[in-house]
């Protein structure tokens, strides 16, 4: 032990620019952050999926949060130069004829990253938390669970890295191999769309995470740099081979249960209006013909929200047997209570096009989803100043600015501790704002209904900062037009989905948002299950449905 | 006499280049041991298989009689081993190189090391990365000499070092030779020669010869014989003659295994009676360049 920490603090003062460096940038994220949580407006973070990005780095390209991407990569570097200060690759270091346990050796990095990766994270945790006006020691599993993820995550992968390079450079051109492969493989997977919402684990994390520990194991036990570096070639070659050979359709009919008999469907599908054949485009590959097949969802129950994952079309070919479009992702698109219109996209060979055009097809659309029950709703009237939700929260409500009306509506502004709420959804009538209306507003129709839906995974998210944001940004959601549909034609009909924040394009939309004294519902929708539905339609006519331009 | 180091056909393939080929090396404890030979013969790697730096293609290796596979950890806390190309920590000064080291070795003899920084003339505030290589090589010797190791394993430490630091290091060796065994590969054969006690000669992976130094001098012999009419040279001489030339009535050759009346008596066998013989000992030089050359020719 007394060598251990003998070798750590050769490492210490060795790499002392690193830390203090590091060191500072975590000094700079304590002080920038919490601005951010003040500066940050429902424009910049939204309800939906951006909210996603609240707590994460992507919004911090823009601005001072670029600092907080800093840091993690001020701790990568000093991580690895401490690894390759008593480097494990060559016949050539003084300290391998030298009484160094690879024990201790190994431990003496390990206590350099507690020391001055996690234990100053865990500063920075602790402080926003209490910043944020959350009780620190209320979240210590959840604090220490984020320092698990950032060492699994962060830092084994590039220690692991590290072990098996002699200089930075060395490790900077691993690493753009490594980006050359994760490029190559979202290209795999973008050709394989049921990988993206379908699990094959535990075997991916198993692979990432067994692989540098053994890499890194072996480095210091034995030195066998060349049988290490070709261990990465086994989660490389693992991860491109579950990709390409998992067993897709039973992973999907066991993750999506299908319907029991007698066992009343949630939802129903029937096909939307007819496309028409506006917007001529088609398939990258021109032996493809793409598809756009309008839906239009009704639900048991109208107060469930639906995760849409993946869609599979089958159609009958002239001769009766049935072709299979295969899988494909609906990339978890929402369709809240009120929402009922989607559409599965899929491509067809244009010669089984060709030969169906002239006749009436027959269908099966499979959509494997995801649905969420309405709980504990509650009414509650925002009020002024900071207040805390059940779910944790704590949020206030802008006070009116009438230099914040124009773009972008009143929202309620969120912190939570380690993440956002588990599924917290709120309904408004936006008549019912309380937010100051110009006098030339025009008024919105009396059921004018705004709605937002926030939910999370069960554990906390990988980030420096434990203080997730969100904002429940009154959005009315209307069964019109696709954005990207309307923007590519002139056809004025076509149904799609159109996410509207009111009912006309007006400014007016934009002011019925939430300031204290707004009432509002709020409820808690429990997750149901995961279901595929499948349900056959005849006499299509696949012209009528509009070939699209290729997403 | 108990060995400090004992291999046993030991064998290191690189890829299809074979660096040793069945080496046996035996060095007595308390000895000084001198491992010679050109470059590429193996010395650097059999001491690195020695030092568990390399793994051995085949054969085993003992060191203070432990299995070279085995030594690691604290077994080196009794083994001091300096090599011209080790890499030393650059960015470290002399003196906190020292502290450094200092707990890893139970024995660390302070003022010992004290004495070897004023021996050596090492500058404790100058980063090793700034000294010389002399110097290098005197900081890493005082390292490896602090903690009274009972071997001490130098690779090819005179190499490129001026005569004066040459000369320092020798005498840092030398004052620890009484407490440990000592094996030193190296070139300068003019240097060796002054301390070591025993050598061994390495050559395309194979020891040709290992013995005691004074036994050594003993056998080699540079010959020089005058004939009254020019002798016919044999076309297959003694193999233990070396080198056999001849000019005019002058024949010279080097014996490898000189006794008196037996190589007078191969002479005469050989060549005839000579007019005149004279038997001169030769320096470790000599009998190196003699041994290369001659491994050289039989290729």
């Amino acid at each position: 032990m007394k060598l251990t920490f003998h070798i750590f603090w050769k490492d210490a003062r060795h790499l002392w620019r690193e830390i203090a460096v590091s060191l500072a940038l975590l000094i700079v994220c304590a002080w920038s952050i919490p601005r951010e949580w003040t500066d940050a407006g429902p424009g910049l973070v939204a309800a939906t999926g951006l909210a996603a990005f609240s707590s994460g780095f992507l919004s911090g390209v823009f601005g001072i949060r670029l600092l907080v991407i800093l840091l993690p990569v001020s701790w990568l570097f000093a991580v690895v130069r401490a690894i390759q200060s008593d480097s494990l690759v060559g016949n050539r270091q003084f300290w391998l004829t030298r009484p160094y346990d690879w024990r201790q050796l190994l431990a003496a990095k390990c206590l350099f990253v507690l020391t001055f990766v996690n234990l100053p994270l865990l500063i920075l945790d602790l402080y926003l938390l209490a910043k944020a006006g959350f009780v620190p020691t209320h979240y210590v599993v959840g604090l220490l669970w984020m320092q698990l993820l950032i060492i699994l995550i962060l830092v084994l992968p590039i220690a692991a890295l590290a072990t098996v390079t002699t200089t930075v450079v060395q490790l900077l051109l691993s690493l753009l191999v490594l980006v050359l492969y994760l490029v190559g493989s979202s290209f795999l997977s973008e050709r394989i769309p049921a990988s993206k919402f379908t699990s094959t684990e535990p075997f991916p994390t198993i692979l990432l995470i067994a692989t540098p520990l053994a890499m890194i194991v072996l480095q210091y036990a034995r030195r066998r740099t060349m049988l290490s570096r070709w261990l990465i070639l086994v989660p490389a070659a693992g991860l491109v081979l579950i990709a390409v050979f998992a067993p897709y359709r039973t992973l999907i009919s066991r993750q999506y249960a299908a319907l029991q008999p007698g066992e009343q469907p949630p939802i129903q599908m029937a096909l939307g209006k007819n496309l028409g054949t506006w917007g001529i485009g088609g398939h990258p590959d021109p032996k493809q013909v793409g598809i756009l097949l309008p839906l239009v969802i009704s639900r048991a129950d109208p107060g469930l929200i639906l995760v849409m994952e993946g869609s599979q079309v089958e159609v009958d070919e002239p001769n009766g047997s049935p072709w299979d479009a295969g899988w494909r992702s609906m990339n978890s698109m929402q369709l809240l209570p009120g929402q009922n219109i989607t559409s599965v996209q899929f491509a067809m060979p244009t010669g089984l096009y060709q030969q169906l055009r002239d006749s009436d097809a027959r269908l099966r659309v499979t959509l494997a989803f995801t649905y969420f029950r309405d709980a504990s709703r509650r009414t509650f009237v925002v009020p002024a100043g900071t207040f805390p939700l059940p779910e944790g929260a704590r949020c206030s409500a802008p006070a009116d600015d009438p230099a914040r009306m124009y773009g972008r509506p009143h929202a309620l502004m969120c912190l939570a501790p380690l993440r956002r709420p588990a599924s917290l959804y709120m309904t408004m009538k936006l008549n019912d704002s309380t937010c100051a209306l110009p006098e030339n507003a025009e008024p919105l129709p009396d059921d004018s209904t705004g709605s937002a839906w926030v939910h999370s995974g069960e554990s906390a998210e990988l980030s420096i900062d434990p203080v997730a944001q969100f904002a429940l940004m009154p959005l009315m959601y209307s069964n019109l037009y696709h954005p990207h549909e309307l923007a590519s034609s002139d056809h004025p009909h076509v149904p799609g989905w159109h996410a509207s924040l009111g009912v006309n394009n007006s400014t007016s939309q934009y002011l019925h948002g939430i300031c204290p004294g707004t009432p509002l519902t709020l409820s808690n929708p429990q997750k149901v299950g995961d279901m595929q539905i499948t349900q056959p339609f005849e006499n299509v006519h696949l012209p009528d449905i509009s070939k699209l331009p290729w997403r | 006499m108990n060995s400090a180091i004992r291999t046993q056909n030991l064998v290191k393939n690189f890829r299809k280049v074979e660096a040793l080929r069945g080496l046996n090396l035996d060095v007595p404890e308390g000895a000084i041991y001198a491992l010679v030979g050109p470059n590429g013969a193996g010395k650097t790697t059999a001491i690195k298989i020695l030092m568990n730096i390399f793994g051995a293609t085949r054969g085993r290796a003992e060191v203070l009689g432990i299995d070279s596979t085995r030594l690691r950890g604290r077994l080196f806390s009794e083994i001091g081993y300096v090599s011209e190309n080790q890499e030393l920590p650059g960015w470290m000064r002399v003196d906190a190189f020292l502290t450094f080291l200092r707990p890893f070795y139970p024995a660390w003899d302070h003022e010992l090391e004290n004495e070897l920084v004023r021996q050596f003339d090492l500058p404790p505030d100058r980063k090793l990365g700034d000294l010389s290589r002399g110097m290098r090589m005197k900081a890493a010797l005082a390292g490896s000499l602090a903690y009274h190791p009972k071997l001490i394993v130098l690779d090819e430490p005179f190499t490129g070092l001026d005569p004066l630091v040459r000369d320092e290091l020798i005498q840092g060796l030398l004052s620890r030779a009484e407490e440990s065994t000592i094996l030193i590969s190296s070139h300068d054969l003019g240097e060796v020669e002054t301390f070591a006690s025993h050598v061994g000669y390495l050559e395309r992976g194979e020891l040709r010869f290992s013995e005691e130094l004074t036994a050594l001098a003993d056998r080699f012999r540079e010959v020089e014989l005058t004939f009254a009419t020019p002798p016919a040279l044999p076309k297959t001489a003694p193999e233990s003659w070396l080198q056999l030339s001849s000019s005019a009535a002058v024949v010279r050759f080097v014996e490898s295994s000189f006794d008196p009346e037996k190589t007078h008596q191969q002479i005469r066998n050989v060549l005839g009676e000579a007019q005149n013989a004279t038997f001169s000992p030769m320096s470790l030089r000599s009998i190196f360049l003699a041994m290369a050359k001659a491994g050289r020719n039989s290729e």
